[in-house]
């Protein structure tokens, strides 16, 4: 319970069991963490920043921890705000209750503000995520606003069990292929991939109708929006200012203005949006099996390496990384809106096109339409590419597992109890990736001592696989394993589109 | 001291009537730049008269200059269109479904050379009876266009017949015609679904979404010189490769018996006159999948009514008629075919308000209306059955209202059924 009473000693307690437990190991050394019936409410004249220093020993203060580092105001203010969220009857003002959006000033208020009223402090802008990364090398820094551990291998493992028949997915998609005269798919454009990408769907779940009845359940959307918001702390390295003259760091938190998407407390807390279009979408009423359980020791595993502790080499103001800010309002909104009652919650299976990514590629080896140009055989580009498609994929898996989990009633101030799984596919048409992750945690918004969370996000990303090798006279042909009569597993050049692709699809589709 | 919360406005004194008066005397001190002739009117080659000439109207021959020089122009970009190598010198009437069709399905009826039949035939609904798709799939379905899709696009502009002058804030959400979209994707997925569980159809549909299709006809009573275009763009194009599923739903001596009933008479209205006329260009046929071994089975569409001017059931039911028209004779001259070998059908759903159009166009004749001709086409329709109550626009659905579950079997029968 928060004590309202304002108390005069303000304190972070630690439980009394960790208190009296005896330390075994100096390495084990345990972080102190609070909860909200160890925070206090903090008196009012406390800020999370100490902006004013003592100039004789007369001012001096003797604060406890808490008031020191601001910690105690922060962990009241967040618990608080946990408290709000849960007394909270509906999902959507949950929702309205932890958006960071404030909505810019309008031209009345100022046209008429005059000097005897209040500034108009700058309003809270997101940083958007663009629908394909904008910067060539945005993996590690995705991973870090997302909290999210990366897993570069094989989905075999996965799926193991499942082994759909694909052979009517195959003819079906061949020709819808032609249909749509995709042809080697270089000269395909943005909207014609959202399209071919819908048809995949289709093609795929007509080829496997027959049998897996439970397929007609799901819901199927085209074209729909996947976006969410969230808050990604870590950012106070924006306020550090070198001196001039004395090469000093300082970090200038007073008199200095605040960084866009922060808090108006300078919290280095930015907001970020990702407004994702998915090409096809399916939901179901079920959610997918789990991973690993939330207190396994998968979901505390860190999200880099652990012999990487410097993470100044990787974090960057999202300038760096083109972003641009959003002042547009914001939405949890994995498929559907949080208060239109949708039943099929679940996205199981999301689609996404990189058609835009392959024409940002083209565009930045400096091919002159940047359009219609293959890079496949290309090193640099193929790399840049598949890193992009790779880093796309972790942020468009958080992006729809986050506003699930919002969907469901957790925030970033009421973290997840149950984790949250989806599946993925990126593909520029002819590139495919797939993606399997699982959201573990929300609550990436708060840094500071007492607040610990261990747990991170993970995702798995195979690929790529092309649809194909070579494209001759309206005739695809693709290298296959083969399996021999004597059971030896042979790469083998045939007509027809890669297997694997087709499997995995088909796969996806079916996993429960 | 008084606490004054706001400073009174300031007095307009000589200081600022100075400084205005300032201000326009620089302004009118200012010389203006000279007439330039633009250079549009330089392009067309006008001549230009001084104003101040006290001979102008002597000099000024030419009475119509600047018309002459205007046709001129125009001229030379006619003249370059005509060195197109497609281009055609008959214009064509064109149907787009723009235009409601005055008479509605009579004159849909003339220009196909198709007989009516009012209700899809009673083995066509029965051969369907054991497909159950339930009353709530059904709901879920239309909910989903209506209520879960997340689209924040801006609607159009409201307009209240009753209160025409109230200006209503615009709302954003899910346009008509995408939540009508919605809807019909799900509705035709659950009724293939259905189809392949219970093994009446065999194999899979393959399913184009917003091609564009276009026909070229010539020939008949009112398409001799200038030729008929059918065009379209049905947000689904349902195709097959089984060539069941286009076979006839009337015998031999059904179409005989229905040459022999004649075509409306639509007098004084000429079936044409709501077509458009324009050049055409490209006299191919465009249809998705024409060169593949696969069949049309159905096309569905959807429409948003005009606020102002909705149109009748009659009108809607025309311009399914047509459109489903255009397939069928899609189907029978794909491959570059010329011939009907034997009569085919092909389906059409539009969705209009909540409202079915439910179209089968049994093709019989590839020839237009003629008098020699006694070949007549054959067309079973629904008009305008209520599948649920729709919201207007810019309010919210919440549930499905008045759903109607005799409409949507016959809608699963038009698709699934067949003749034994």
């Amino acid at each position: 319970m928060l004590k309202r009473a304002i108390f005069r000693n303000t304190v972070i307690r630690r439980s009394s069991s960790e208190v009296t437990a005896p330390q075994t190991s100096e390495d084990s050394v345990e972080k102190p963490s609070a909860n909200s019936s160890t925070v206090y409410r903090p008196p009012y004249y406390r800020k999370p920043h100490q902006h004013h220093t003592s100039k004789h020993m007369l001012q001096d203060e003797f604060l406890n921890t808490g008031d020191a580092t601001g910690a105690g105001v922060r962990l009241f203010d967040y618990y608080k705000t946990a408290e709000m969220v849960n007394s909270m009857p509906t999902i959507k003002e949950k929702v309205d209750l932890v958006s960071p959006y404030e909505r810019p000033w309008t031209r009345a208020e100022k046209t008429w503000r005059r000097d005897w009223h209040p500034t108009l402090m700058a309003t809270r802008k997101a940083w958007g995520i663009p629908q394909t990364p904008m910067h060539f090398d945005t993996l590690q820094y995705y991973q870090y606003l997302t909290k999210t551990r990366v897993e570069h291998d094989s989905l075999d493992d996965y799926y193991q069990g499942l082994l759909p028949p694909y052979e009517d997915f195959q003819t079906s998609f061949l020709n819808t292929l032609k249909s749509m005269e995709f042809g080697d798919g270089l000269n395909f454009d943005e909207e014609q991939t959202q399209k071919l990408l819908g048809s995949l769907i289709d093609d795929a779940m007509g080829g496997i109708a027959h049998n897996v009845t439970r397929l007609a359940e799901n819901r199927v959307a085209y074209d729909v929006e996947s976006e969410a918001f969230w808050i990604r702390s870590g950012f106070s390295f924006l306020y550090d200012v070198e001196e001039v003259g004395t090469r000093e760091v300082v970090r200038k938190l007073n008199n200095y203005p605040k960084y866009i998407g922060d808090d108006r407390r300078k919290l280095g807390e930015l907001a970020f949006v990702h407004r994702d279009k998915l090409a096809a979408q399916i939901r179901s009423k079920e959610a997918l099996a789990v991973l690993h359980s939330l207190d396994s020791e998968n979901a505390k595993l860190s999200i880099f390496d652990d012999n990487k502790n410097d993470l100044d080499e990787e974090i960057y103001s999202p300038k760096v990384y083109n972003l641009w800010p959003d002042q547009e309002p914001l939405w949890q909104c994995p498929g559907y809106h949080v208060d239109s009652g949708e039943t099929h919650s679940h996205g199981i299976l999301g689609v996404k096109s990189l058609r835009p990514l392959r024409e940002r590629i083209a565009y930045w080896m400096g091919y002159q339409d940047g359009k219609s140009y293959e890079f496949e055989g290309i090193p640099e580009a193929k790399q840049m590419f598949d890193d992009a498609a790779r880093s796309q994929a972790v942020v468009s898996m958080f992006t729809t597992l986050c506003a699930q989990a919002h969907a469901h009633g957790f925030t970033q101030y009421t973290d997840v109890t149950r984790p949250f799984t989806s599946q993925l596919i990126l593909s520029d048409g002819i590139n495919f990736f797939f993606a399997v992750g699982q959201l573990n945690t929300l609550a990436i918004n708060v840094e500071c001592e007492g607040f610990v969370n261990d747990r991170t996000n993970f995702i798995r990303i195979e690929g790529p696989f092309s649809l194909f090798d070579i494209y001759d006279k309206d005739e695809y042909q693709t290298i296959n394993i083969v399996k021999s009569i004597e059971g030896k597993e042979e790469n083998k050049i045939g007509p027809g589109l890669n297997h694997k692709v087709l499997e995995r699809i088909t796969q996806m589709l079916m996993k429960q | 001291m008084v606490f004054r919360k706001y400073r009174a406005v300031k007095q307009w004194g000589k200081m600022d009537t100075r400084i205005f008066k300032e201000i326009y005397n620089s302004r009118n001190k200012r010389k203006m730049p000279a007439f330039q002739v633009p250079e549009a009117i330089e392009a067309l080659g006008v001549k230009i008269f001084e104003a101040n000439d006290p001979m102008i109207f002597a000099r000024q021959q030419q009475r119509n200059i600047i018309e002459t020089a205007a046709n001129d122009y125009n001229q030379r970009i006619v003249q370059n269109e005509q060195q197109h190598p497609l281009f055609k010198s008959n214009k064509a009437y064109i149907f787009e479904g723009e235009e409601p069709m005055s008479d509605g399905i009579a004159q849909a009826s003339l220009l196909t050379k198709s007989i009516v039949r009012n209700g899809l035939p009673e083995s066509i609904i029965h051969s369907s009876s054991k497909i159950e798709i339930d009353e709530e799939t059904v709901c879920d379905a239309i909910l989903h266009g209506e209520r879960y899709d997340p689209t924040l696009e801006k609607l159009p502009k409201r307009f209240d017949p009753v209160l025409f002058w109230v200006k209503h804030i615009r709302v954003h959400g899910t346009p008509v015609v995408k939540r009508n979209n919605i809807i019909l994707d799900n509705l035709l997925r659950q009724v293939v679904f259905a189809g392949l569980r219970t093994n009446t159809l065999k194999t899979n549909m393959q399913i184009n979404r917003d091609s564009p299709l276009s026909v070229h006809l010539s020939g008949g009573l009112y398409f001799y010189d200038n030729p008929l275009v059918l065009r379209g763009q049905p947000h689904l194009t349902v195709q097959s490769s089984d060539s069941n599923i286009t076979s006839a739903w009337a015998g031999k001596s059904d179409i005989d018996a229905a040459n022999q009933e004649p075509l409306p008479d639509i007098y004084p209205i000429s079936p044409i006159i709501d077509f458009n006329k324009d050049n055409i260009y490209n006299d191919d046929l465009l249809l998705t999948r024409k060169t593949h071994q696969s069949h049309i089975h159905s096309v569905l569409w959807s429409r948003e009514q005009d606020q102002k001017y909705a149109w009748t059931k009659e009108q809607n039911m025309a311009n399914a008629i047509l459109t489903t028209y255009a397939a069928a004779v899609a189907e029978a001259t794909r491959n570059g075919q010329t011939e009907l070998e034997k009569p085919l059908l092909v389906r059409g759903v539009q969705l209009v308000d909540g409202r079915l159009d439910l179209v089968a166009f049994q093709l019989n004749t590839l020839e237009l209306t003629e008098e020699e001709n006694p070949v007549k086409n054959i067309v079973w329709i629904e008009k305008g059955i209520e599948l649920y109550k729709p919201k207007p626009f810019y309010e919210q659905m919440e549930q499905v209202e008045k759903l109607n579950m005799e409409t949507f079997k016959k809608f699963v029968a038009l698709m699934l059924g067949h003749i034994h």
